[in-house]
């Protein structure tokens, strides 16, 4: 209570409560708390000319828990290091270039031939870029036919895509093979024999196993039944596709393990006598059997 | 004998010795044989056609001529003539136009439209008519000389561009 007891009452305090211990005491409230002026060696702020491992460390804020401290943590910015990111494209860029003479609709529009075009700048960006992002902004002024092949795509994209009379694939490369394709030359100039591409990792599976999304891995078959029904979602004529173009969809041009189209891993790539080194012994055929 | 005293081996696994039979170890050179064969290897020249596919353009590619213009991406070539008036603008080395949309700080938008030969304050004057339907206030525009271009206050790229492809620039 606020009222001061009488010296009897403590005495009657003492004698009835069991033990006295800390628990039984309080402090008192009233009393003037102390603080050590900020003086001597350990003071903050007041050292003008003096050295500085005389001073307390970084974030020390005395008599108080410092601010970072007091802020709890939470998991924001986990798996970070675990995220992919993929560099958008529109349909709207690609038909700019295909009209300035950038982008060549009769070979197929990969990554290296967008790179190329400088259609997008890949090169020097962080680490966990994977790809392209094919959107649909522009998709009511398309019209170029291209079999173009990238990593994620927007539905109304490839429906107009279809549309123009083209095919879309989409693929995984590991990062290795997309700092590859982005700049071939510098990877040629290395030496080195061409690795092999990566299969993509477990949560990507499904993805590129999936006809909707006209994944590398997914059914031939499958693929021809869904551009049917994404003809009748969106209400347009399929045309019909060239001899090529169907072998594209069937055989496809790359294997799953192929970094080039055209040459095998192991392989090694002479730019100035302008050959290719191609392994005869058996270790290396089995290691490219792919 | 005292040497043969501390090799002496016991009773029992004398006996478990006799039963198993040592076998020799699997030679080395088997395994790792591709280590000691030296890589034969092929030069081919028709693979390489495959690598010249890859490889990059050094120049700027010509745009193709095209049947009708505008483009369906909205491109429109440049006439073969210059047209007859007191300015002129050229194309930059990608053949578009010279017009830039950009944030000057403080969320100031900005157009420029630069390499500009001939009469620029006539230019000037004909840019501000057009902006006008579009701004509320005055158009602010400003002429560098120095670097031949034009400063207006506002996006106004689209109009800008309609309005120069319309003169054939």
């Amino acid at each position: 209570t606020n009222e001061q007891m009488s010296n009897s009452s403590y005495k009657s305090l003492l004698r009835n409560l069991p033990r006295v211990n800390l628990q039984n005491l309080k402090a008192n409230p009233y009393a003037e708390v102390k603080h050590s002026p900020n003086r001597g060696p350990h003071a903050i702020g007041l050292k003008n000319g003096v050295r500085p491992n005389i001073k307390p460390r970084i974030g020390y804020v005395q008599d108080k828990t410092p601010f970072q401290k007091r802020i709890p943590k939470y998991g924001y910015n986990r798996e970070q290091h675990l995220k992919r990111q993929y560099f958008p494209l529109t349909l709207w860029q690609l038909q700019r270039h295909v009209d300035l003479g950038r982008i060549d609709p009769t070979k197929p529009v990969d990554i290296t031939a967008i790179s190329n075009g400088r259609v997008l700048s890949m090169v020097g960006s962080e680490s966990n870029y994977y790809g392209i992002y094919l959107l649909e902004q522009g998709a009511n002024i398309f019209k170029a036919k291209l079999d173009i092949e990238v990593q994620i795509v927007d539905e109304l994209a490839l429906a107009t895509v279809e549309k123009a009379g083209g095919t879309v694939s989409t693929a995984f490369y590991d990062r290795r093979s997309f700092v590859a394709l982005c700049n071939p030359v510098e990877y040629f100039l290395m030496g080195k024999p061409i690795h092999k591409r990566l299969l993509p990792p477990q949560e990507l599976v499904t993805y590129y196993t999936d006809p909707k999304v006209r994944g590398y891995l997914s059914d031939p078959a499958k693929i021809w039944e869904e551009r049917m029904k994404l003809a009748k979602k969106y209400g347009y004529d399929l045309p019909e596709l060239s001899e090529e173009q169907k072998h594209l969809m069937v055989e496809g041009k790359k294997d799953p393990r192929q970094v080039f189209n055209g040459l095998m891993p192991g392989s090694i790539v002479n730019l100035a006598d302008k050959t290719v080194l191609v392994p005869e012994n058996e270790h290396f055929k089995q290691h490219a059997a792919m | 004998m005292r040497i043969q005293q501390v090799f002496r081996i016991c009773n029992s696994c004398r006996h478990i010795l006799k039963s198993k039979v040592i076998q020799p170890l699997p030679q080395v050179s088997q395994a790792l044989s591709y280590t000691t064969e030296p890589t034969r290897y092929t030069v081919s020249y028709e693979d390489f056609k495959h690598v010249q596919d890859i490889l990059p353009p050094s120049r700027i590619p010509e745009p193709p001529t095209h049947d009708s213009y505008p483009t369906p991406s909205g491109w429109v070539a440049p006439s073969e003539e210059a047209p007859d008036l007191p300015y002129f603008i050229s194309r930059t080395k990608f053949h578009v136009l010279p017009i830039v949309e950009k944030e000057k700080p403080r969320d100031q938008p900005v157009t420029v439209v630069f390499y500009i030969d001939g009469d620029i304050w006539a230019l000037e004057k004909e840019l501000k008519e057009l902006i006008r339907p579009y701004v509320e206030f005055d158009p602010a525009t400003r002429v560098h000389e120095v670097t031949r271009s034009i400063i207006l206050k506002g996006h106004h790229a689209q109009v800008i561009e309609k309005f120069l492809y319309a003169k054939g620039f």
